[in-house]
């Protein structure tokens, strides 16, 4: 999709997740939780790509449904797809218009057999199409660290124990070599290896943390979704984390999908950024740009609202009205119309299509109704439903 | 004061009577008792420690900071540097085993709220451990906590970090609000409730103005119609309940006036129910009457038993009088009038802290809002007592950057609106920058830098609070070397001898792992506790 | 690569040998258990039973009804000279009755019941220590030594020398050392009441009587009596064994029906609780008797072994069947917790396989709230047990088993017989002590190990440490 050096270690392609709703007297389904609504993007190798969102958008759901941890309703994630495959489905996807989940009717027979090629594609390729035993060695490859780290250790079992936990489960290695590698691991995140006979409990929250990379390397991961890894500890630890992160990725060529809603953390270690509210993205670009001239009225009401450690700096502030609206009911059209400072009637009807408005910057707002020349066809999208 | 602003001194205070329902109408905290000078809170020496099996943990070891009128002081610091353990220690909210507020000097509007400390409690040091055994004085400690009632709430309130878990999930917004304000402004309203006129003659008129203004449709006016209703009855929750009459009706306008004539019947207060109001007034006087008395112990330092013992007497009597209305006051129809009053009030309040469908809100549940409402609704009710200090533990950290964005913005507001001092405290250094005008930076249980906030963060002096600054990331500033402290928070059984950050600090030289330093002047009102300056000390 | 030193909080350790982590748990679970002075009595408490049982199984204490001792049955009383040189003759006089004899011991053949006065003749030359006393002859044949010494001034002329003195007691200890005591055959009969024993409990000199706790009659008006305390005694190793093996097979059982239910939800979840709703819906004691007389009726034989002997094992074996849906239910629901844990998911996104996740990471979990129910329950067995013989529903090898269920059975029932029937006929003795003593063994059992579970719980509960 996006023009870059380095190969593509995952791929996610219109990936959907509805939680249902049951309620009345047989818990039949009433409704739909939309948590994730069509997201598409891609994390390639050595870089880290920024998702941002407020709670309720669907982010944390996004960083479990790439590793399969949870199943999704529709849609495809791909691990190490070949540059043809690439193009492949690029091209595939060109073909199809809409992509409503179940039907298939009303299709044009070109649409129909786009649909059918890439089922095929998946078939081989897609991670949720895998079998229980096909995914367990990508298992290894794709790890998270959580943002807690408090629950996320089990408080009765021994550190290096927990360290050594996902070798065990891929019976990788003779028992000493387990914990030859714990050690080897604890030293690497900066923890005294002396301390793996000791529970989680004993720790501070930032070498609890330390403990949660040291796990999620034990495998020699080659993706690592960071769910919110630094939310939880305080600044001077979280900036002792975040150095030990990047370092990582320098060594081993890791791709970071690092999931926050800090602002200013995402910025200094993403090279891509891509904003999400309520289970849509609304903004995908660089860093960079991102920052310095963010487009969606979303993306610039977040940026203003991050207070900034200066008390001499003015700013103009954007202030939203009123909270986020239930990812069960959402409104129609755009999602954020209801509370976008520069709303126009069309965004209550229609959906905008997330359009390449600047090189690699993609936005989907009716403000920016044309795409910039020389791109593809939109991405698809559902109708408004 | 260092900012260049004047305290609120001139900051608007609403001249407008003071009965009216809400917050609008707060005045400053009028406390005669204060000092001539405009410090409201002053804590001297504070030191609170926590006596665990692995030893004794030196949560806070001599914190001295200062709180003036009007103004939000910020307390910073990472997990475990004592911030929420200094503003539970000056309501005495510390879980008592294991903790124990161990010496200092607490002055709140001239008493010292740490009276009476070194009684309650011995220690005795348990040979070949670091445990320390704490042998307690029950009746002691249980008196100092009957104290301290008299001031949390009514003169220091809080409000708590997460604001999904602070609010009990089984009563009601208005339940609970309106609790709160029965308990700290219960004279006022019993009094307005005896005071109603609603066969007044001007109540007709108004009520006929009401309508003709509802046809227009126009808020604002609509607004001032309906307040002119609640003038005529003497009662302002009225004016909010006819307000929102009105606009339920919409543009069937005649259904206004039978609706009010409806809602009046709550006014008509029967001499019975009356005789219960005015008992209900006697014992909330009574209430306020045991706080006086505490003030007094604690201001002149001495028990007053006898003082208390015949109020609780009077409360008793006056209880037991009570059952002439029925079972604590529980039988519906004499208790109405009083949940409707609290109720609207409850509205009101809720208008005051910007919440766009109030009356909704009110008669809805705690899991039915979501954080950043939760948290105007527990702000609303700190501030309804009109306390002269908030305690504020972390407000906005458990919630989103767009509504911690409106949080702010309307803790500001209320600051100019109110006047109230505010204990800032947080671990977030960009919150500090926005709406404090004072920080203290705590490391370790003591204050390390103190200081307006213009020059802790234009020109920070203590290597900490340097060090600090400097891992902040900062959007504004995208290519800023994260860089950290190296190590991590020293272990408070056994804190570093000397100044606590010596085994951190880049420049440590060796007197600093001797003795503490003390805090030195360095520029106006701003301290340091450092042996790199060489200033003045800082004098109490 | 290591970027910063790290300190923890916790107590240094290392020096080359590796710390280990749980002893350092324990020690301070203790600490924290000491700290809590019910606790320890009930530890104490438990303790001691748990000696007694270990006592009562190893040693033989009797346990035969004896009747009350009436003119029919007599007793014999011996009474042994020691310190005469032998041939010389010496007399008793008894109720009125002398016998001379020249031997070492002097019988007599009372009938049971009121104390008799006894007299020693003189004999010339020596005193006699004691030389006259009472004695109360009721259910022990009783012994009684009469020592003589050479009174001062008294010539021995012909005598044995003195160290032949000191021989002859020994050929006297031979004889008594060779002849076991005939055990006692009755109970003496009570002053004020003569159908019930209450507690003996003496005085002077203080001491607990033949029948410390008293007697257990099996109905009022029976002849025969048995001793409480011994049944009590007897009783404690199976209460014990008995409570223990129920509660914790059940408690096990219901760990694991529990874990999997919670954990794997859906149809499996559905089904093991609405079993444990039905579990639940009948009483216990009524679905043990139908799981026993449903095997009993099924197979005349269990392994061989005839239904008379196993019937206790049916009962456990019905017990446990019964038992573990109480704890089902409490750790499904405290597996519904745990299951959404981050850690849990962590173990997911390794990979690990269902069970490695139920077994290592749930069910460790999940465990503290059934220690609360098994302290509960452990009081509540034997009294269950006790019910059970209460309707009749024998399971011991004997009616009249030695067992703290059985003896509080029969305990109440006489209880409310005799406070039914039996006040009308002027004597009116209530035997409280049959339920009193039963029921105070029952109680201290119980709540000693609800104290323990008590302080354990407070110990062992992270929050509640600091």
């Amino acid at each position: 999709m996006d023009d870059g050096s380095a190969p593509v270690v995952v791929s996610a392609r219109n990936v959907r997740k509805y939680f249902p709703i049951r309620g009345g007297l047989f818990s039949t389904k009433v409704g739909d939780v939309r948590a994730v609504d069509g997201v598409s993007f891609d994390v390639r190798e050595g870089e880290t790509v920024g998702l941002v969102g407020e709670s309720g958008c669907g982010k944390t759901t996004v960083g479990r449904l790439l590793l399969r941890l949870i199943e999704p309703s529709s849609g495809h994630t791909f691990y190490r797809p070949s540059d043809d495959v690439e193009h492949q489905l690029d091209s595939l996807y060109a073909r199809l218009p809409l992509l409503e989940p179940e039907t298939t009717r009303g299709l044009s027979p070109d649409a129909r057999s786009a649909l059918k090629e890439l089922d095929e594609l998946a078939d081989q390729y897609s991670l949720y199409r895998k079998s229980t035993h096909d995914m367990r060695p990508i298992r290894g490859k794709l790890q998270i660290v959580f943002q807690d780290p408090f629950s996320s250790l089990s408080p009765r079992m021994l550190v290096r124990d927990i360290i050594a936990e996902p070798m065990a489960i891929h019976h990788a290695g003779t028992r000493n070599e387990r914990y030859q590698r714990v050690t080897e691991l604890m030293r690497e995140v900066g923890l005294n290896p002396e301390h793996e006979w000791r529970f989680p409990h004993e720790f501070s929250g930032g070498q609890r943390q330390r403990i949660g990379i040291a796990r999620a390397l034990a495998l020699r991961p080659e993706f690592i979704v960071l769910d919110e890894p630094t939310s939880a500890l305080d600044v001077s630890v979280q900036a002792q984390i975040l150095n030990i992160l990047k370092n990582l990725q320098k060594e081993q060529r890791l791709a970071y999908l690092f999931i926050s809603h800090h602002l200013s953390v995402v910025r200094a270690m993403s090279q891509r950024v891509v904003v999400m509210y309520l289970g849509k993205i609304v903004e995908r670009a660089p860093t960079e740009a991102l920052f310095s001239r963010p487009l969606h009225p979303y993306t610039q009401a977040l940026l203003s609202a991050i207070p900034i450690p200066d008390p001499e700096l003015k700013r103009e502030r954007i202030v939203l009205q009123g909270d986020v609206p239930s990812p069960a009911a959402p409104p129609p059209g755009c999602r954020f119309h209801t509370r976008c400072p520069a709303v126009m009637p069309v965004c209550s009807k229609v959906e905008p299509p997330l359009i390449q408005v600047r090189p690699d910057h993609f936005v989907a707002c009716h403000l920016y109704p044309t795409a910039m020349t020389g791109t593809p066809a939109p991405e698809p999208v559902a109708a408004s439903s | 004061m260092a900012i260049s602003e004047p305290p609120s001194t001139e900051s608007p205070l609403p001249s407008e009577p003071r009965d009216r329902a809400g917050i609008e109408d707060l005045a400053a905290p009028a406390d005669s008792t204060a000092p001539p000078d405009d410090v409201v809170l002053e804590v001297q020496d504070l030191r609170t420690y926590f006596f665990t099996y692995d030893g004794v943990v030196k949560a806070l070891d001599g914190v001295t900071f200062k709180i003036r009128r009007g103004e939000t002081t910020g307390l910073v610091g990472e997990t475990g540097c004592g911030k929420s353990v200094t503003a539970f220690s000056i309501t005495r909210l510390i879980s008592d085993p294991p903790g124990r507020v161990m010496g200092g000097r607490i002055t709140f509007a001239g008493a010292n709220l740490l009276w009476d400390l070194e009684h309650e409690a011995r220690f005795v040091p348990v040979k070949g451990t670091k445990r320390v055994k704490v042998k307690r004085s029950f009746r002691r400690v249980m008196a100092a906590t009957e104290r301290l009632a008299a001031v949390r709430g009514k003169s220091i309130a809080t409000i708590f970090q997460e604001p999904t878990q602070a609010m009990n999930p089984i009563f009601s917004i208005a339940d609970q609000l309106g609790e709160a304000l029965l308990l700290h402004r219960g004279i006022e309203i019993f009094d307005a409730l005896l005071a109603v006129t609603p066969d007044d003659p001007e109540v007709p008129a108004a009520i006929e103005e009401l309508v003709t203004t509802a046809r227009d449709g126009n808020r604002e006016r609509l607004r001032a119609a309906a307040l002119r209703v609640g003038d005529a009855v003497h009662l302002p929750s009225f004016g909010i309940q006819a307000f929102y009459i009105a606009r339920a009706a919409g543009t069937d306008t005649e259904s206004i006036r039978p609706d009010i004539e409806h809602a009046m019947r709550r006014l008509r207060v029967s001499g019975f129910q009356k005789g219960f109001l005015r008992s209900q007034r006697r014992l909330i006087g009574l209430q306020d009457e045991t706080n006086k008395v505490h003030m007094d112990e604690m201001r002149e330092g001495k028990s007053m038993g006898a003082a208390l013992r015949h109020i609780r007497r009077q409360r008793r009597r006056e209880r037991t009088a009570r059952f002439y209305y029925g079972v604590r006051g529980v039988h519906a129809r004499v208790n109405r009038p009083l949940k409707e009053e609290l109720f609207w009030r409850t509205v009101g309040t809720l208008e005051g802290v910007s919440i766009a469908n109030p009356v909704q809100v009110a008669r809805g549940y705690p899991h039915e809002l979501s954080g950043g409402m939760l948290q105007r609704v527990m702000i609303a009710m700190a501030l309804s007592a009109e306390p002269a200090i908030l305690l504020a533990d972390e407000p906005t950290t458990a919630l989103d950057v767009t509504i911690q964005a409106q949080i702010l913005e309307l803790m500001r507001e209320l600051k100019h609106r109110v006047g109230t001092s505010i204990l800032l405290i947080t671990h977030d250094l960009a919150v500090i920058a926005e709406v404090a005008d004072r920080v203290c930076v705590m490391y370790a249980g003591v204050i390390v830098e103190q200081g307006p906030v213009r020059d802790i963060f234009a020109r920070p002096l203590h290597p900490y609070a340097q060090g600090l600054l400097a891992s902040i990331p900062r959007v504004d500033q995208p290519n800023k070397e994260l860089s950290s402290i190296p190590g991590s928070v020293p272990d408070l059984i056994d804190p570093p001898s000397g100044c606590r950050f010596h085994p951190r600090c880049p420049y440590a030289m060796p007197i600093c792992k001797e003795t503490r330093p003390p805090m030195t002047v360095e520029g106006p009102e701003h301290t340091v506790a450092c042996y790199l300056y060489k200033g003045p000390v800082a004098s109490e | 690569m290591a970027t910063d030193s790290s300190t923890i909080s916790a107590p240094e350790p290392v020096r080359g040998r590796r710390p280990n982590p749980r002893l350092d748990q324990y020690k301070r679970t203790w600490y924290f258990l000491r700290r809590n002075t019910l606790a320890i009595f009930g530890l104490g408490v438990i303790f001691a039973l748990v000696l007694v049982a270990i006592y009562a199984s190893t040693t033989s204490i009797p346990w035969d009804g004896m009747p009350l001792c009436n003119s029919t049955n007599n007793q014999v009383v011996t009474f042994q000279e020691l310190g005469l040189p032998s041939g010389t003759s010496w007399s008793v006089t008894m109720d009125g009755v002398t016998q001379t004899s020249t031997g070492v011991n002097i019988s007599f053949s009372e009938p049971s019941g009121p104390t008799y006065l006894y007299t020693i003749g003189n004999v010339s030359g020596y005193s006699a220590a004691p030389s006259r006393g009472s004695i109360g002859v009721g259910g022990v044949p009783l012994q009684v030594s009469i020592r003589f010494t050479v009174a001062p001034g008294t010539a021995i002329s012909g005598r044995l020398s003195p160290a032949a003195a000191l021989v002859l007691p020994c050929t006297v200890c031979t004889y008594a050392a060779g002849t076991p005591s005939p055990g006692p055959n009755c109970y003496q009969t009570p002053k004020n009441n003569p159908s019930v024993i209450a507690p003996t409990v003496s005085l002077s000199p203080p001491g607990l009587g033949p029948l410390p706790m008293g007697a257990l009659t099996l109905g009022p008006g029976t002849a025969y009596f048995y001793n409480l305390f011994n049944g009590l005694l007897r009783g404690t190793d199976y209460s014990l064994l008995l409570s223990v093996s129920i509660v914790s097979v059940g408690a096990m059982l219901g760990l694991i029906i529990g874990a999997i239910s919670g954990y794997w939800g859906g149809v499996v979840d559905e089904a093991i609780m609405r079993l444990v709703d039905i579990f639940l819906s009948i009483p216990t004691i009524l679905f043990v008797i139908i799981v026993i007389a449903v095997v009993t009726t099924t197979y005349q034989t269990v392994l061989g072994l005839s239904l008379l002997d196993t019937r206790v094992f049916l009962l456990i074996g019905g017990f446990m069947v019964v038992w573990w849906p109480f704890y089902a239910r409490i750790v499904r629901s405290q597996v519904l917790v745990v299951r959404e844990q981050k850690y849990v998911e962590a173990a997911r996104a390794s990979g690990a396989s269902r069970s490695r996740i139920v077994l290592r990471h749930i069910i460790p979990n999940s465990m503290y709230p059934i220690f609360i129910q098994m302290s509960l329950d452990v009081g509540t067995i034997p009294l269950l047990t006790g019910f059970l013989v209460f309707l009749g529903f024998n399971i011991w090898p004997t009616p009249y088993f030695p067992e703290w269920g059985t003896i509080s059975a029969i305990g109440t029932l006489n209880v409310v017989q005799a406070f039914l029937g039996a006040c009308e006929s002027g004597a009116c003795a209530i035997p409280w002590w049959q339920l009193f003593f039963p029921g105070l063994a029952l109680f201290l059992f119980a709540i000693s190990v609800n104290f323990l579970s008590d302080g354990l719980r407070d110990a062992l509960d992270p929050r509640l440490r600091r």
